[in-house]
């Protein structure tokens, strides 16, 4: 009996979208070890696990989605290392005393990263087909990933950080684009 | 396949490795009478090329997100085809069969091919207890059953073959038992 191609397709069709699943899986998988050395660095475990699984599964989606989105992991992840390094870095620090009372660099640390974060993503946007989809898809990978040291004084430093990013994301956004080459 | 569709095919195939299922149908269309055509030329045509070719598209499609840009689409899904059909046939030649359509050309020209079985499985037998005798008691034998001996040497020829035919006899029972 002759081969019906819409089955051919279909079935063809299921094999890409398996595909593209297992290549995502193996390229999102080794970001788990981002959360094992947040977790060593000082992170509750508990919260480098959530916020963790919540970084691969976002990373794995937009792999297997591709194009603008899939381009937007490595950008995402790399801008993300430094509100993370950062708050690393303030919570060895400790704490600034100024006389009455001590203050956590955490907060201020994770804005900063924040904003150098959204610097990076927006440079490497520049010339992306659909920006905002590469803006989002960044940012929200860059959160996720300064997320695992901006926990350190609770969901203050996140904010911190979702501030600093936006601070410079929001002005890249309206920008128009600029030509390739 | 031309120039230009080549290069269709190259540009779709970068499509879908980057992502976009809007390729999909592009890459199958180049592709699936190229596919059919390799097998059926590898293999005959009937369901095992359409096997081989439907396996070979899954593959491909499966494995489009490694897909190296720098390499041609169409040699490398010709790589995976030619793979698929290399295996069908080696399964084909463990498993022993043929398609039916071959049939006739392996049918007994006898009327009886069971005999005509045995009968040659006898004829093998035979010539190799043969091959187990001296070269002298297998031309004894020879004269004595393909060629007229008579005169003054006949009764030691009739002593040589019952000799060489009871060695034969031996020897046939020592291969087949009985």
């Amino acid at each position: 009996m002759a081969l019906d191609p819409k089955m051919a397709l279909t079935r063809a069709m299921r094999a890409y979208e398996l595909g593209r699943a297992r290549h995502a899986a193996t390229f999102a998988l080794p970001l788990a070890a981002l959360s094992v050395v947040a977790a060593c660095l000082g992170t509750r475990p508990a919260t480098a696990c959530v916020v963790g699984l919540a970084l691969l599964a976002t990373a794995w989606f937009l792999l297997w989605r591709g194009q603008t989105l899939g381009r937007a992991v490595f950008p995402g992840i790399l801008a993300g290392l430094v509100p993370l390094a950062l708050a690393v870095g303030a919570r060895a620090y400790g704490h600034v005393c100024t006389g009455s009372q001590c203050v956590s660099l955490c907060i201020p640390a994770c804005t900063v990263g924040g904003v150098l974060a959204g610097f990076l993503i927006a440079r490497a946007g520049k010339h992306a087909a659909s920006r905002g989809r590469f803006l989002f898809g960044a940012s929200a990978l860059a959160v996720l990933v300064g997320s695992l040291g901006c926990s350190c004084v609770g969901y203050g430093g996140v904010a911190g950080l979702g501030v600093g990013l936006l601070v410079t994301l929001l002005p890249a956004s309206l920008t128009p684009r600029r030509a390739a080459g | 396949m031309d120039e230009h569709a080549l290069r269709e095919l190259d540009a779709a195939m970068v499509r879908l490795a980057d992502g976009d299922r809007s390729a999909c149908s592009s890459v199958f269309a180049i592709l699936w009478t190229e596919l059919i055509g390799f097998a059926e030329r590898a293999l005959g045509r009937g369901p095992d090329a359409d096997d081989a070719a439907q396996q070979a598209l899954e593959k491909i499609f499966d494995q489009a997100a490694d897909y190296d840009r720098e390499r041609s689409a169409l040699a490398w899904a010709l790589a995976i085809t030619a793979w698929e059909c290399r295996t069908t046939l080696q399964r084909r030649r463990r498993r022993r069969e043929d398609p039916l359509e071959h049939a006739g050309a392996v049918r007994s020209s006898t009327l009886d091919p069971e005999e005509t079985a045995m009968q040659s499985a006898m004829l093998v037998a035979l010539r190799a207890s043969l091959a187990g005798l001296s070269t002298s008691d297998q031309k004894t034998l020879e004269e004595a059953f393909f060629r007229e001996t008579d005169g003054p040497h006949a009764p030691a020829f009739r002593k040589r073959k019952e000799r060489a035919l009871s060695r034969l006899r031996s020897a046939w029972r020592k291969i087949h038992g009985a």
